[in-house]
């Protein structure tokens, strides 16, 4: 039977500390901070980083890409066919999207499991990532923070192996958004929380125990998600749990509900502490309430440390201003020049664009990107190979550049070496101004360019290592 | 069979350069083609062929922009693109054509009306690609050359800051000049920050204008006039676009102005350029580019450039005479425009008849036009009156 061979996550580093919302409004603000998306990053970057975490930048044996986002930058156009194509993965990989439902994380996981167990695919990489845009002044807007998970479902080296799956619904309208709608509306939360959400994830939680046959002293660690702070600490108390160690974190202090990816980031977080012979159990929400119990392995001691949910979240900056935020969201619009693309070009060179592949002359040696017919440094031509490259590198030359338009200026432009091989030209995101020196060691980060053509262009940017 | 050497300029004209939103293409290239065909004093029948530089689309397209503005209908013309060194190649082609005798009497011009696309720096969307250079200006692929060049040789802001209080000194005498006023060590240190330690004094303003040169042979430009200026070397040389991405390139020289510099130098026999040149016009598009060129181009070593700069080495009295006009910086740069601009001046500096500051005594003189987003393309001449 599938079960979990890998995990990651992603945070994104910008924060915003809710006291800046509420002074901002005149309102009250709960403590903490949420997790915000910088200018250029969506859910298929997020998912992207999410995915690099998990399989470590090798995507050798990986089979497959599921991407389940309820805030996919695009309604028509596949996202998990970007995200594995970032990701390098094998071409005749299985790709699917999920989205709409705030359950949309869970169902891409056990869609992942049940296909692995037909064996559609050896081994499927579930990410789910959100950016979702409240309402401002809302509650949610408090809430809500971006972030991005990713498991590995395979067959072979697990991690933690799927002991049981529980799936029920409930039909009820808790918050929602329309096709015309960008941000999110809600009715009522504490209508949704007392006839929705808390009723309809017990009852979930306590019919997967009649099924598993086990009860709360059983587990090492129950992991569910929450629409709210509030919320989240109902569900325990209606269980009459009262050990808190057994109840995972929801992250809503440090990085705000992450939507359909929240349980897919609290399973990540889990794992990252669990022991083998834990047993673990996942309970999605969002109409659908599914649940997974898990075993851990042996081999979750073996398995190659990663920057995870923890590494994530302790690396931050904290925006200066609600009104910053209010930019990079693009809630406050301003005019800019529109750039120009073509999407045969970006078609044509996406080899260059996803997996950053440059080439290495088989002449000289030399490699060199863009990748192009002639070797630049001993003119062979036509006599190269793909070379894929390396994700990080020292910073040999930059500068800010406060002429280019852009929802964070200065724009830092980079050139990096390579680690194994290549310069390369990029700019840097995730960044202070004062932070940026000759010689520092770099990291690549998949993120949005611009918006010309009117399609999303993505590509790569440098940053400081995180 | 002629040769380069017999190259001879008798005539030249220029428009003010500036934010000239009262003219269109047609009439900067209108005022300044028959203003050069008045200075050589030959009638506009004569023309046999020509060649305009233009860079962007927006300013015209083809031949037919020049033969609509001066109504050559009928005769060869040529449109030449070389990103900033647009009009010196323009120069260049048209000086090929008459040294082979293919033609006699031939107008090289240039023109560029770059402020109807509103007034946020160059126009750069649509230019390379659309993700993979995505973000780069021009202020940020020539300011690159500032933090390695400082890391190097301990170039400060304050040598660059020299470039311009020279540069606006100058072109405040010259009234054909974009700006007319000096300024400061410490307004340039103070203006508003654009790429880096870049400020906005640090970066040539963005510019209307046009500037035409008849050209033909020494021996029919005896003919019209005395004073004719004669080619004495000529040189050019592309690079590659990509150069950040290439591992040999070290940011602290402009290869493509070596390389161009070298073969002008050649031609005209010159082995000490700092001794046998008098004065240059040289692409400061921005400050820290014309560090570059005074070293690239031989006039001080490399590394020195900033010191130079500070004693005073490239002051119109000094050991070369760096930009007499005020150059891109202060008399401003419509792309298509500069090169022919720099031939104007040199051409008039060798003539004694400068717009501006005149450089006393000058015999030789070199125009030096650097292109595209970090020194992709350059042009050398060097002209000269000694018969």
């Amino acid at each position: 039977m599938a079960g979990i061979v890998s995990y990651g996550a992603y945070i994104p580093k910008l924060r915003l500390e809710r006291k800046l919302i509420g002074s901002s409004w005149g309102i009250p603000a709960a403590p903490g901070e949420i997790a915000v998306g910088n200018f250029d990053e969506d859910s298929v970057t997020m998912a992207v980083e999410a995915g690099r975490d998990c399989l470590l930048d090798d995507p050798r044996g990986v089979g497959g890409l599921y991407f389940a986002s309820t805030s996919a930058p695009y309604d028509e156009k596949s996202c998990s066919t970007i995200v594995a194509s970032v990701l390098d993965l094998s071409q005749g990989s299985l790709t699917a999207d999920f989205g709409t439902s705030l359950s949309a994380g869970m169902n891409a996981l056990l869609a992942a499991a049940g296909a692995v167990d037909d064996d559609l695919a050896k081994s499927i990489l579930v990410t789910a990532a959100e950016c979702r845009i409240p309402q401002p002044k809302s509650a949610d807007e408090q809430t809500l923070g971006d972030g991005a998970g990713a498991i590995l479902v395979g067959k072979e080296n697990l991690i933690a192996e799927i002991k049981g799956i529980y799936t029920t619904y409930e039909e009820i309208l808790g918050s929602w958004r329309t096709a015309e709608d960008r941000m999110i509306r809600d009715y009522n939360p504490r209508f949704y929380a007392s006839k929705g959400y808390v009723p309809g994830i017990v009852s979930a939680i306590k019919g997967a125990f009649a099924k598993f046959g086990i009860g709360p002293d059983e587990l090492s660690k129950l992991v569910y998600g929450a629409p709210d702070f509030r919320s989240h600490g109902q569900v325990a108390k209606s269980l009459g749990i009262k050990d808190q160690a057994k109840i995972q974190d929801a992250l809503f202090a440090l990085v705000g509900g992450m939507g359909c990816a929240q349980p897919l980031v609290m399973l990540a977080a889990a794992l990252e502490e669990a022991n083998p012979k834990d047993l673990v159990m996942v309970a999605g929400w969002g109409d659908a309430y599914n649940v997974i119990l898990l075993e851990v392995t042996e081999a979750i001691r073996d398995l190659e440390p990663r920057r995870g949910v923890k590494g994530h979240i302790v690396s931050k900056k904290n925006l200066p201003s609600y009104a910053k935020y209010l930019e990079l969201k693009s809630l406050l619009t301003v005019d800019r020049d529109v750039q120009s693309s073509s999407p045969i070009q970006v078609w044509r060179d996406r080899k260059a664009i996803y997996p950053l592949y440059g080439k290495k002359c088989n002449a000289c040696g030399e490699v060199y990107f863009p990748p192009r017919r002639v070797c630049p440094y001993c003119r062979k031509y036509d006599d190269n190979e793909d070379f894929r490259l390396q994700r990080k590198g020292k910073l040999w030359n930059f500068i800010h550049d406060y002429l280019y338009q852009s929802e964070d200026p200065p724009t830092t432009l980079t050139i990096t070496d390579l680690d194994g091989g290549g310069r390369i030209f990029l700019q840097m995101t995730d960044r202070e101004v004062e932070e940026v020196e000759v010689g520092m060691d770099i990291e690549l980060t998949f993120r949005r360019i611009h918006e010309g053509g009117r399609f999303h262009n993505y590509y790569w940017k440098t940053r400081p290592k995180r | 069979m002629a040769d380069l050497k017999d190259v001879a300029i008798i005539g030249c004209g220029c428009t003010k350069f500036g934010e000239n939103f009262d003219w269109g293409v047609d009439d900067m290239l209108t005022m300044a083609c028959f203003e050069a065909i008045e200075d050589a004093g030959i009638s506009p029948e004569q023309i046999e062929a020509g060649w305009i530089g233009m860079q962007y689309p927006f300013t015209g397209f083809s031949g037919a922009t020049l033969s609509d503005a001066i109504k050559t209908y009928d005769i060869p013309i040529t449109h030449t693109e070389n990103y900033c060194v647009s009009g010196l190649d323009a120069f260049r082609n048209a000086c090929l054509a008459v040294a082979s005798e293919q033609y006699d009497i031939v107008i090289a011009c240039g023109v560029e009306k770059i402020t109807d696309q509103g007034g946020r720096g160059l126009p750069t969307s649509g230019m390379g690609h659309p993700v993979m250079m995505a973000g780069l200006t021009a202020p940020s692929a020539f300011g690159l050359a500032f933090t390695r060049h400082s890391l190097e040789f301990g170039t400060t802001r304050e040598h660059l800051a020299h470039v311009a209080v020279k540069n606006h000194r100058n072109g405040a005498a010259n009234p054909k000049a974009h700006f007319r006023r000096e300024v400061t060590i410490e307004q340039v240190l103070k203006a508003p920050v654009i790429a880096g330690p870049l400020g906005l004094l640090d970066c040539c303003p963005i510019s209307d204008g046009s500037a035409a040169v008849i050209i033909t042979r020494k021996e029919i430009a005896k003919k019209y006039r005395e004073d004719y200026v004669t080619l004495k070397g000529m040189g050019l040389a592309a690079y590659t676009n990509l150069m950040m991405y290439n591992k040999d390139f070290d940011y602290l020289s402009w290869r493509p102005t070596v390389k161009a510099a070298q073969a002008a130098y050649k031609m005209a026999g010159i082995t000490n350029p700092a001794e046998e040149i008098d004065l240059a016009e040289c692409h400061d598009c921005f400050t820290i580019t014309e560090i570059l060129n005074v070293e690239d181009l031989g006039f001080c070593k490399k590394g020195e450039g900033g010191p130079a700069m500070e004693e005073g080495r490239f002051n119109i009295d000094g050991k070369v005479a760096v930009n007499p006009s005020g150059g891109l910086k202060c008399f401003g740069h419509p792309i298509g425009a500069t090169g022919i601009r720099m031939v104007y001046e040199v051409t008039k500096q060798l003539q004694g008849r400068a717009d501006g500051l005149q450089r006393q005594g000058a015999k030789v003189g070199l125009a030096h036009n650097l292109g595209g987003l970090g020194g992709v393309v350059c042009g050398v001449v060097i002209l000269t009156n000694e018969k």
